[in-house]
């Protein structure tokens, strides 16, 4: 494991802290994904968002997830980033199993180990943008500001921290949701179509951005359409149907 | 925030943001809260005036009467009267108290006004008990025995007993009604045959709490002896008055058989504040005359809670129904308003989910926006409804029962009531946002 090792600790237990490119686990691997199937159900009838998926990203590695609509994505990115946990298998992230975990767990997980990049921003419109980027640490005895501060000058937004989001262009949106994702300085990032509403510019900016946390340890999983993501991704998870057609490097 | 600097976002600034940011929603939602304490606090405060009264009038201090019954077929004489009037006097001696005969009240004077048949005629006729057992005589104001007189005398103890009326005549009542009148002449005191009957004023106008049918009761016209005329310039009434001893005048206007007045019942009142020993009053009223007692506080306590019990009831009954449906229509209201503001926010709560807020977090976040609207509505509609209360007591304050009383318990029940109600009314929409799933983060824009 990184310096960077998530946060609420692994639990041990066989698989260990990550998995071979098999599923079994290896000391590198920040994800670990197990025979993992997800299925929701829509009245009589049962959907099965993921089957029997296994797969392993390794730490501080820029990982991308392809396929069509409807292929499981978001539904990999969910179990991934502890918002969701699987019907069979197990999900590790950082040597913790995060299947058994009740909900204050994983919220629990999610804060300390988990930052989300959101395709529409998610944005709270009623505060400027050093309290959105406080956003997670909202219910801390001591927010931390001057880390907020910080993130905001490395996403360049430092000059703009009173800045309400409707005032700001969409990629300095996207900079300043990059920000909130790191405040709580999490060994984990999650973007679910981060370029998706930014122009090719702008949205390579943003890629740049991404790209340069894998450099501080951090591993930054990309769901997304974008081939140019996919180029720039160490490995690339390809979906279809919601069984894992792909992984490469 | 500007220049400022930043400043950490907490909790309370966020639920504040979300007030502010559906100002007409948070504004229609504070005043409904309002407009429901206002009026929980109007209603209430008339229930406390009401309860304030009662509670007053139970803790009054109050007179005690002894009533004496007669005993035997015959009533109680006017001697009987003078006799315990006596005993009354010397037992209660500055201790306020009074005797009573059928409501005539003969403390220490009796004032009557009467109008005369002569137009434009007017006088007073007073009726003075002379104090059986001292050469003085109880009088009216500015009037007393050594009072400067043209002629004659004054009246005395004896005249009391006189088998004829005797009168003292003021200088103008001489000079308007019996020009030219001397001392030993004699005189007629009221109505003859030729002019309409004596009217007497309405009984508001005496300073007895309750006139007889002093129409009906008068009989006349009497006659009496001029034993004395008052100096001229003895001011206001007084010149007009004429002065009559008590007992004789009762038995000339009142009921009379054999020259003597009876009276079927009489009270004896002792005064309110005096630690007088009833119980030795009885023994002594007993040893004069022969009587019954019976002694009670002249105020029927239970009638009185009835009475006002019933009024009590239905005022609360009111405000329990204004306060349950003002309750039911706050919570109604503010759980819509946050339905409404948690269905717009679903996005945003579940980035706060996903970003780690716990159920519990995103819960008391949606509550204490809740009951941040109820404490403004709640001070707003204190405000409003001490105002209203004031202005009802101002303005409407003799048509009610009681004045309205704004009592500390009325604030409280309305902040409880408030603040229950919109922490009710906040449960449900707290509970969806908590329930909402952070993975619906990703699929809303």
């Amino acid at each position: 494991m990184s310096e960077r090792a998530v946060r609420g600790g692994g639990d041990g237990g066989e698989d260990g802290a990550g998995a071979h490119g098999d599923g079994r686990p290896t000391a590198e691997n920040a994800i670990v994904l197990k025979q993992v199937t997800k299925t929701y159900r829509s009245g009589e009838r049962e959907v099965h968002a993921l089957r029997n998926v296994s797969l392993t990203v390794p730490e501080a590695a820029l990982a991308a997830v392809q396929g069509p609509s409807g292929s499981g994505k978001t539904t990999l990115l969910n179990l991934i980033g502890a918002m969701d946990t699987p019907t069979e298998g197990k999900v590790r992230v950082g040597g913790r199993d995060l299947s058994a975990l009740d909900d204050d767990a994983l919220s629990e997980f999610r804060r300390r180990n988990v930052g989300f990049v959101f395709q529409f921003f998610n944005l709270v419109p009623v505060l400027n943008a050093v309290e959105n980027v406080l956003l997670p640490t909202m219910f801390a005895p001591d927010p931390p500001l001057e880390r907020a501060m910080g993130l905001l000058e490395r996403v360049g937004l430092r000059d703009m921290w009173d800045r309400m989001p409707a005032r700001l262009s969409g990629g300095e949106r996207q900079r300043l949701a990059v920000a909130r994702a790191l405040i709580n300085d999490p060994a984990l990032v999650l973007a679910d179509e981060p370029t998706g509403n930014l122009d090719h510019e702008t949205g390579a900016s943003v890629l740049d951005l991404l790209e340069g946390l894998t450099r501080d340890g951090r591993t930054v999983v990309v769901v997304t359409h974008d081939p140019e993501v996919a180029k720039r991704a160490g490995t690339v998870l390809r979906l279809r149907d919601g069984v894992l057609v792909g992984q490469g490097q | 925030m500007g220049s400022t600097g930043p400043e950490p976002l907490t909790a309370w600034r966020y639920v504040s943001r979300g007030i502010a940011r559906r100002p007409l929603r948070s504004t229609l939602a504070a005043a409904g809260v309002a407009v429901a304490v206002a009026f929980f606090v109007v209603f209430a405060s008339m229930s406390a005036g009401l309860h304030r009264e009662v509670e007053d009038e139970l803790g009054r201090p109050r007179p005690t009467h002894v009533t004496l019954e007669h005993q035997s077929p015959t009533p109680y004489s006017s001697s009987d009267l003078a006799l315990l009037g006596a005993v009354v006097a010397t037992y209660l001696e500055g201790t306020g108290a009074g005797i009573y005969g059928e409501g005539w009240a003969l403390d220490p004077v009796v004032e009557l006004t009467l109008s005369v048949p002569r137009e434009g005629a007017r006088c007073v006729l007073w009726g003075i008990l002379p104090k059986p057992a001292g050469e003085t005589i109880a009088s009216p104001p500015g009037i007393s025995p050594t009072a400067p007189l043209s002629a004659g005398r004054w009246l005395t103890a004896d005249d009391e007993n006189a088998t004829g009326l005797v009168c003292v005549l003021g200088a103008s009542a001489r000079e308007s009604l019996f020009p030219g009148a001397e001392v030993n002449v004699t005189v007629s005191l009221g109505p003859d045959a030729s002019a309409d009957p004596w009217r007497f004023p309405s009984a508001g106008e005496y300073p007895l709490d309750a006139a007889p049918d002093w129409t009906s009761a008068v009989r006349g016209p009497f006659t009496a002896t001029v034993v004395g005329l008052l100096a001229p310039g003895m001011g206001g009434g007084l010149d007009d008055g004429v002065y009559v001893p008590v007992h004789p005048l009762l038995r000339a206007l009142g009921q009379q058989d054999g020259g003597v007045y009876y009276y079927p019942r009489l009270v004896v009142t002792v005064a309110d504040g005096t630690k007088t020993d009833v119980g030795a009053l009885e023994d002594e009223l007993g040893r004069a005359v022969p009587l019954t007692l019976a002694r009670d506080d002249g105020w029927d306590r239970d009638s009185f809670e009835r009475a006002y019990g019933q009024t009590q009831r239905a005022l609360d009954s009111w405000l329990w129904a204004v306060t349950s449906v003002m309750a039911l229509m706050l919570v109604a209201g503010v759980s819509d308003t946050m339905l409404v503001t948690v269905a717009e926010r679903r996005s945003e709560l579940a980035t706060l989910r996903a970003t780690g807020a716990r159920r519990r977090q995103v819960s008391r976040l949606v509550l204490a926006e809740v009951a941040l609207l109820g404490a403004i509505g709640l001070v707003a509609g204190l405000c409003v409804g001490a105002l209203a209360t004031w202005a009802l007591g101002a303005l409407a304050g003799g048509a009610l029962i009681a004045p309205p009383h704004l009592a500390w318990w009325v604030v409280a029940a309305a902040a409880l009531v408030a603040m229950g109600a919109v922490t009710v009314a906040g449960y449900y929409p707290a509970r969806r946002a908590a329930l909402e799933r952070p993975t619906e983060a990703l699929r809303y824009e």
